[in-house]
């Protein structure tokens, strides 16, 4: 027999890509068992305790992408491709691996948000570690406003995960959490300042079409549309980014 | 020059070759400061691995082997030139390497959590038909309990452990790094002994391993692919190189005519040792004494030259 035949006869019997993502999954699976477990501890506080550990699934799904890293870069390397992984296939295993399990544990958090028994004088944006100012003990924030806020966080951590993801794979443990979460906090603060800035071009032009202010409408009206601009801006560029850095990252395995 | 822009060298290798390399270039971030720039490890390195034959690539430490065999196997990213292993190309980022290549590193790469077990089970989930029997009497044979973690083993019983999972894929390929590097006598030999089998076992079985001595291999060896500084300073068949070359003993090696087919001249006492290929060897002086070179006779004298 030949060598080429030989070769021929010789296919591995799984796709390279569920090749890499059994791998990835295999390392892990301890740490991400943990995060479940983690998860459901969490919402089980939310529902029978006043005690809300969104905050910290956040944290966890921000950290992600550092603590998924290779500790030893060159080892991960070799271990995939002495088992028929390419570093393309690599690349995005790990990426879809960090995306599932960051969606997870948004959802994890989302449920913490949604189900702990509100306070009226409590403020949603605590599980986002910002308190925002003048709380007079307002009323509750909506279904509507938790869900742009868990929007809002979900598209901060796209966006961290997009801006950290390729260091993950050329740096591997040298990306610590800590840059990881700089990065994430940087992307709350813009979101924030784009959803301000957005609130007060829309409440302008509503103005200067002569839009009446009567019982707020103009706020509201204004507050919608900022909420939308940010929502589009943080959450679906911060898919749509990370969809293309992951792609980059691939091509430049 | 980018990965996969035609070179004027064949698309693929040859038919009689298990790898090819051609113009391989890598270069590496310093594995210390990341600002650095680059190191070109590996430049414009070409040679074959014949099919069926044992390929020593022989080096000094940081001739580039490892990053060599690293790059062979995929999981480094060459900067430009060609590899096919096993009829398959290897380095783009989609390329991955075929079935039926058994990589033994110089130190594990497995987690050091990892059991025989836990390294069988994910070379049967990629490999078709993985000998598991082979494993576990290999494994029996070196007396590694196949629940052993990786971090409570010796360095010679990891290298064996190594080796027996890399067999079980029955590779058409084995490729070792420094495979006898940590190992005492007997472990050497009991390794050696594993590798003829294997090799015996089959007429395609080829094997690429990196050492910088040869050695007590040398008979093992059918080519040598000698690398100095991240080039191919020598490459060819074991009983070629052997036949076309002689030590020559003289006393006098600056002498005209005579010092241009000297190589890697060394003093020893009054006389001087230097290689000479056969052909040149009939213009030397008759007090020169000339001798068979062994193996490792041609390897010495070859770096020694190329250092200058």
């Amino acid at each position: 027999m030949t060598g080429s035949a030989q070769t021929a006869t010789r296919q591995r019997p799984s796709t390279p890509l569920r090749r890499a993502l059994g791998i990835e999954w295999r390392r892990r699976r301890d740490l991400l068992a943990l995060y479940g477990a983690f998860i459901v501890v969490a919402i089980l506080c939310a529902v029978f305790l006043d005690l809300r550990l969104g905050v910290l699934l956040i944290l966890l799904a921000v950290r992600l992408p550092a603590d998924l890293a290779d500790a030893v870069l060159e080892d991960g390397r070799q271990l995939r491709s002495s088992l028929g992984v390419s570093r393309a296939d690599a690349v995005r295993a790990r990426t879809v691996l960090v995306s599932t399990v960051q969606f997870v544990l948004i959802l994890g958090a989302a449920g913490v948000i949604l189900l702990s028994d509100w306070a009226p004088e409590s403020q949603h944006w605590n599980d986002l570690g910002i308190v925002t100012a003048g709380d007079d003990g307002s009323s509750a924030p909506t279904r509507w406003e938790h869900l742009v806020d868990i929007g809002l966080f979900s598209g901060a951590i796209a966006w961290s995960h997009a801006l950290t993801g390729g260091d993950a794979f050329r740096l591997g443990a040298r990306l610590t959490g800590r840059h990881t979460v700089a990065r994430y906090l940087g992307v709350c603060l813009l979101a924030f300042l784009v959803l301000a800035g957005s609130m007060l071009l829309a409440s302008g032009l509503l103005l200067s079409v002569g839009v009446d202010d009567d019982l707020g409408t103009r706020f509201v009206i204004a507050e919608r549309v900022a909420q939308v601009t940010a929502l589009l801006l943080t959450l679906g560029g911060g898919v749509t980014a990370l969809v293309l850095r992951s792609r980059r990252w691939a091509r430049r395995a | 020059m980018p990965f996969g822009e035609p070179l004027d060298l064949p698309a693929t290798g040859s038919a009689g070759s298990a790898v090819t390399v051609r113009a391989l270039d890598v270069r590496l971030p310093d594995a210390q400061r990341w600002a650095r720039p680059l190191q070109h490890v590996l430049r414009g390195v070409s040679f074959e691995v014949p099919r069926g034959q044992v390929t020593a690539l022989v080096g000094t430490n940081g001739a580039g082997k490892t990053t060599l065999l690293r790059t062979l196997s995929g999981a480094l990213a060459p900067d430009s030139g060609m590899i096919d292993v096993l009829g398959a190309p290897l380095g783009g980022a989609e390329d991955a390497l075929p079935a039926g290549v058994g990589i033994v590193p110089d130190v594990p790469f497995q987690p050091d959590h990892w059991t025989a077990d836990d390294m069988v089970l994910a070379q049967r989930r990629v490999e078709p038909a993985y000998d598991a029997h082979l494993v576990g009497r290999l494994l029996r044979r070196a007396g590694i309990a196949p629940g052993a973690q990786l971090r409570r083993l010796s360095a010679g019983q990891r290298t064996r452990l190594l080796l027996a999972v890399a067999l079980g894929i029955r590779p058409d390929l084995l490729m070792l790094d420094e495979p006898f590097a940590r190992l005492d006598p007997l472990a050497r030999a009991d390794v050696l002994d594993e590798l003829r089998e294997h090799h015996a076992g089959g007429e395609d079985r080829t094997i690429l391993l990196s050492t910088h001595d040869l050695g007590e291999i040398d008979r093992f060896v059918d080519h040598v692919v000698l690398l100095h500084e991240g080039r191919v300073v020598l490459e060819g068949g074991s009983i070629d190189l052997v036949e076309e070359h002689l030590v020559a003993t003289t006393g006098a090696p600056s002498r005209e005519g005579c010092a241009e087919v000297l190589r890697g001249a060394r003093r020893s006492g009054d006389q001087f040792e230097a290689l000479v290929r056969a052909e040149d060897a009939v213009g030397l002086d008759q007090l020169t004494d000339l001798r068979r070179p062994t193996l490792q006779d041609i390897l010495t004298f070859t770096l020694r030259e190329v250092s200058r």
